[in-house]
Formats: C-alpha cells, structure tokens, sequence
C-alpha cells in the first residue's frame, strides 16, 4: 500500500477524535453510567439491559460510521477525488468499521462496569463480562458485510433499507415456496429425510467445516459487492 | 492535457444531456466554461474529474482515463465544486493531512494565497463562512499545482477585492504545464484572465482560442444596427454588436456578447468562425495556436 493510505487512516482516525466527538463520547459514557447504575439497583442484573443497548449503539454507530462520506454529494466530492487508490479507500474504512467502532463501542461499557464495582462491590456481573460483551459484538460483526455494502448502494438509512430489502427477500422466497408447494403434490417430509441424507449436497452442508465456510462466504461476498459499488459509484 | 472524445451522459438513462461531444484543451491554458443553464457545464466539470461515469465516449484527463479515477489522475487534477464542504477540524491540520497527496504541493505559495485572500489561519474550517471556505478550497488547489484545475464557478461568494486576488493569483501561478477550466454564468469576472472560451451547449462544446476569436468578430457600437451584426443589443441609444472582424477595432472581445451570439445565433457564429473570410485574417495575422 502507499504511503497516502497511511496519511488517509490517520486523517480518518484524527476525524474521530475532534473535542466535540470526545465530549460527545464523555455523554455516552456517563449516559452509561447512569443506566447500568439504577438498573443494577433495581434489578442487580446491569447485563440484561446493557447488552442490547450495546448491540443498538454499536449498529447505529457504525450505520453512521459506514461510509459517511457518501451519504451527500458534497462529501461525497470530497472523498472520491481524495487521490489515494479506491482499495485504499474502501480498506480504511474497512478497518475502521470492523476493528475500530466495535473498540469505541465497548470501552465505555467496560469502563462503565469498572466504575460500578468501585462504587458497588456487590454487583456482580453476571452478565456483563468480557466473554458476553465479545459475544454480543458478534452481532455488529456478523451484520458488518451486509451493513457496509447496504451504505454505498443506499447511502441514507443504511439500516432500514438494508434489512427491509432482507426482510422483503425473505417474504419473497417464502411466498415463491408457498406457491411451489400447492403447484406440486404435498411431500412426506419423513420420508424424504431418510432419502435425502444420502445424497452428497446434503452431505456437504451437514459436514462441519462448511458452516465456517459459508459464513466466510457470505463475508467475501458483500465485502467484494461493497468494493465494486464504491469503483462504480458516481457523485450526482 | 484534456481529451473528450464522442462523450455522452445522462442522469437518466432516457434523457442524455450532453450528446456526443469532441474537444481537446491543451496544456497551458486558462478555459472559461460558458454555457445556459443545465446544459451540463457542472455535469462535464464532474465528469472530467471522474465523479461521474459516461454513457458513451471518453475523457482522458492528463493521459488517464477519468471514469477510472486512478491516483495518477487525482493526484494531478484538483476540483473546486460549487458548493464547499469540509471536514471539521483545523484548516492547518487539513493542510498537514492532505497536501502530501499532492506532489507538487508547495506549502509557500498557499501561505502566499492564504495572505492575498485574507483567510484567518489557524481556524477551524467549519469556523470558516461560505466565502472563506470557497477561498480556503481555492488556495489549496492552486497550492497543489495541479496539471489540470477545474473550477465550477469559483466567484460565487467571493467578495470583490477577492475576485480580483482570484483572477491576479490564476494568472500569476499559471505556468505551461498547467490548465485550468472555469465553469461560470458571469462571464465579466473572467475577462482578462483566459485565453480560451470553452462555448457549450448540448450537442455541442465549441474550445476555441480567444486570439482566434479576436481575429475573427469585434465589438462595435453603432449608431444604426448593421446589417452583418451577429448579434446586437441596445445600450444607450447605440447598439453594441458583434460583427465580423475589424480592423479599425480596438474594442477588447466581450465574453458576454460572445456567448449571447454564440447561444442564441449559433448558426450564423459558427458559420463565421469558419467562413474563408476568417481564415485569410487569421492568415495575415500573427501566428498563434488555435486550441479548437
């Protein structure tokens, strides 16, 4: 990589942390804070609420953090005659989205839980630890592919328009299948089953590496999508 | 330095707005982009610097192809939009991060511009008004010497003293391995400052020297519109024309007439340009290179 993809995740990075980011990220922290310590009092379980609102904080976020210099023109501008290569352009972001933000996100539960226990001995986190806020980052991450891709080819409203395009995918396919069965006879799903596990396509995706691979499938996939919409996209 | 070859684009796939044009600007000069409204002066500004993709055709930008939008193009190209954005943060930590993208960036004379336009410096850019940041965008483009300057009406916002640091700054900054194309609706505030008019309308991007448009129309008063007048308007009781070349003319070439003729007489001012009666003037007069 060139040096301008150096100058260009600094640049990036140096965006991040303005004076009104950090006071806004101080907000956040103690609006954290604040919750996890009357919802510790009230329930002594800080986790059951503050994981979800990790999740939502940490997918908001990064819809706004994903490709921000696209969602106007202007920006937009701005952004796609900055001259360093667009895979420079689109891995910076990548790192950014992927590595980054999740880092942003989580500091201030972890801090928030740091700050309880000096304050409270007593509450203990069952659920907020570590291993379960890793696991609830899973989520953000698993999105992640389809989020960045959603944020070029929509550009506003990323998750909305991402997921309902999903959603109606889905409704589709169900309907398309719905339709199918009542074209042709009903099928002994019982018998079908027994038949069906011989055959080697069963076979493939029942054995145990094609999980990991289908999901790094679907990784590559609305990555590589994400990387061409940004070569085709245009600034009108 | 600039090659357009056969281009055409549309925002919707129905409607072209630019239709197969051709024209090539050479290096060294200063191109004033003249135009009516929406017949794509921004859109061809946009394209040029490979914001947009064509439908059809080609543009090679200092030997790259624009719609690739490769470094070497973007590094050597620097686009001043209508409208300014920029990032909230220092102007000096703007400067620290994006001039190394820049190789021929030369931090003195953008100190230098800085000064004529009287930007406060350091400040932070979201700080800054419309007009100080159209400056700001300004300075930095001519600071980064880049091959190919393209400015989509720069003058809008800026104060007058301004403007005339604008045009001072293009003219005294140009050198042979530079262009610049200034898109704008005012054609008075690039009088004195180019030497080529880019006329365009939508089939059509006529790019013709201003010493071969010199040679070959004057603007005249006249008491009684002439008959050979390509175009008139009255002013003060006289009529101000454009009228085949005079010799006894000294009157400079106004930019404004020129387009009003070319916009509304196109027929009869290409007809003109290209009339054997221009060509021996343009032979008995001193040599120049036509860029058309």
């Amino acid at each position: 990589m060139q040096a301008s993809f150096r100058v260009f995740q600094l640049l990036r990075i140096r965006n991040q942390i303005s004076a009104k980011w950090l006071r806004g990220y101080g907000l956040y922290f103690a609006l954290i804070l604040f919750i996890a310590y009357h919802w510790a009092n009230f329930t002594n379980n800080i986790g059951s609420l503050l994981i979800p609102i990790l999740v939502l904080t940490s997918l908001f976020c990064g819809e706004r953090q994903f490709f921000p210099q696209v969602k106007n023109t202007m920006n937009s501008i701005h952004f796609l005659t900055m001259p360093s290569q667009q895979s420079e352009k689109w891995l910076a972001e990548l790192i950014h989205t992927f590595f980054i933000i999740p880092i942003i996100a989580i500091t201030p539960f972890l801090a928030a839980v740091f700050v309880l226990k000096l304050l409270h001995s007593s509450t203990g986190s069952l659920y907020l630890n570590p291993k379960t806020i890793f696991s609830a980052m899973k989520i953000y991450w698993l999105t992640h592919p389809l989020l960045f891709f959603g944020a070029i080819y929509f550009r506003n409203s990323v998750i909305i328009k991402t997921f309902g395009s999903v959603a109606l995918l889905a409704i589709a396919s169900a309907l398309i299948a719905s339709g199918l069965t009542n074209i042709f006879p009903p099928i002994d799903y019982n018998t079908i089953a027994v038949f069906h596990t011989d055959l080697p396509i069963v076979k493939i995706i029942s054995h145990p590496v094609s999980r990991p691979l289908l999901t790094l499938g679907y990784f590559v996939f609305f990555w590589v999508m994400s990387y061409l919409s940004l070569l085709e996209l245009e600034s009108k | 330095m600039l090659q357009i070859s056969q281009l055409s684009f549309g925002y919707h796939s129905q409607s072209a707005i630019i239709q197969n044009i051709n024209t090539h600007l050479p290096s060294g000069c200063i191109a004033g982009l003249m135009g009516a409204n929406g017949v794509g002066k921004s859109t061809l500004l946009k394209l040029i610097a490979g914001l947009l993709k064509p439908i059809s055709g080609a543009i090679r930008a200092n030997r790259h192809d624009s719609a690739k939008r490769s470094v070497g193009l973007l590094a050597t190209l620097y686009f001043v939009p209508e409208k300014t954005w920029l990032p909230d943060f220092r102007a000096d930590s703007f400067v620290k991060l994006y001039a190394p993208l820049y190789p021929r960036f030369d931090h003195s004379l953008f100190a230098q511009c800085r000064e004529r336009f009287e930007l406060p410096y350091p400040q932070n850019l979201q700080d800054y008004s419309y007009g100080q940041q159209k400056k700001f965008l300004i300075a930095f483009g001519i600071a980064s010497r880049p091959r190919l300057f393209l400015l989509d009406e720069p003058t809008n916002g800026l104060d007058i003293p301004a403007k005339e640091q604008f045009r001072q700054l293009l003219l005294e900054t140009a050198d042979d391995q530079q262009s610049a194309i200034i898109s704008t609706h005012q054609a008075h505030d690039l009088q004195g400052v180019i030497d080529t008019a880019m006329l365009m309308d939508r089939m059509q991007l006529l790019t013709v020297s201003l010493e071969k448009l010199q040679r070959s129309f004057s603007v005249e008063k006249f008491a009684v519109k002439p008959d050979n007048a390509l175009y008139a308007a009255e002013h003060f009781n006289q009529w101000l024309c454009l009228v085949p070349f005079l010799a006894s003319s000294q009157r400079e070439l106004d930019l404004e007439l020129l387009f009003k003729t070319f916009h509304l007489q196109k027929r009869d001012f290409l007809q003109h340009l290209n009339s054997e009666e221009c060509r021996l003037t343009a032979q008995t007069s001193a040599g120049g290179n036509d860029a058309s």
